[in-house]
């Protein structure tokens, strides 16, 4: 599957084709995700109407850690086997997963000034999800911080494999350490602890958020590919042009 | 649809000042990521598309 998408003409020519059925299913879910989470879900019983910043944090919170896996493994397949694809997918999915967690971080801060009256707190949950916002932008700016492109990715992908410490971190922080933020509800032995009515707009919402990612990563690596493909025949044509 | 009912939802209880923020920034968030990677697509394809039709090969 993995040495199938390798080749990029290929990874083209399968990226296209998924395209709209990422941007059909990411309106819809949304769409649907967006009514249940402001209009049709029940107000928390404790939180009131702020629960309803859940349906976007949360997701975005997923994301974050999603995307951070995907990239390390990417960054591992380019380590070893040295295709640079995998460089480009890496990278591509970079910017996505800072603005992911750029996101929960600012609706969780909103979020917790109501509920818990703090902004922020910097307690195991919080500071690990801060350190992915910066290993994100890392990743982003050690690929280009080398004359040579080869280093650069090298670079990249080796903080991107030692940063991948920090996800178990951020799952079980929550756990291992005293902190204002709940422990998982979703994503838990035993199964998830929140009603089908909140748990819908949440699951919708997560859909949306993954197809309009993968249609986002699919456009990046694209773009990517033909910025790789201008370096190459620029190398061909001298460099003066 | 009354105008009462506009200004409930749109207070949401007294959550609405935390709520639509949220909101906002997630739609500016995705907005950007969507425009950020249209014009890096088409400016690289742009060019790609330049260098090519100098040189068809």
């Amino acid at each position: 599957m993995f040495n199938f998408l390798a080749n990029p003409a290929r990874f083209m020519r399968i990226g296209n084709a998924v395209l709209p059925w990422c941007w059909t299913v990411a309106a819809i879910a949304g769409a649907a995700g967006l009514y249940l989470a402001l209009l049709a879900s029940p107000a928390d019983y404790q939180q009131g109407d702020s629960v309803r910043i859940m349906y976007i944090h949360v997701p975005a919170a997923w994301m974050a850690l999603a995307t951070y896996t995907l990239i390390a493994f990417f960054a591992a397949v380019a380590l070893v086997w040295k295709h640079p694809l995998a460089h480009l997918v890496a990278q591509s999915a970079a910017p996505l997963g800072a603005g992911f967690t750029l996101i929960c971080l600012v609706t969780g801060a909103l979020w917790g000034q109501t509920s818990w009256g703090t902004w922020w707190e910097w307690d195991g949950r919080m500071t690990s999800v801060l350190v992915l916002f910066f290993l994100y932008l890392g990743i982003m700016a050690l690929a280009h911080a080398f004359d040579d492109n080869e280093r650069g990715n090298q670079m990249s992908a080796i903080l991107a494999l030692v940063g991948f410490v920090n996800i178990p971190i951020i799952k079980f922080s929550v756990d291992w350490w005293a902190t204002l933020h709940q422990p998982a509800s979703v994503f838990r032995a035993g199964g998830p602890a929140i009603h089908p009515s909140m748990l819908w707009p949440l699951a919708l919402m997560a859909v949306a958020f993954t197809t309009y990612f993968a249609a986002l990563l699919i456009l990046r690596v694209r773009g990517a590919i033909a910025a790789r493909k201008v370096q190459a025949l620029r190398l061909v044509k001298g460099w003066n042009r | 649809m009354t105008l009462q009912m506009i200004t409930d939802f749109i207070a949401l209880n007294g959550y609405g000042a935390y709520v639509w923020p949220a909101f906002g920034v997630t739609v500016l968030a995705l907005g950007w990521m969507a425009v950020d990677t249209l014009h890096r697509l088409r400016a690289n394809e742009r060019l790609l598309n330049e260098l090519q039709k100098d040189d068809p090969r």
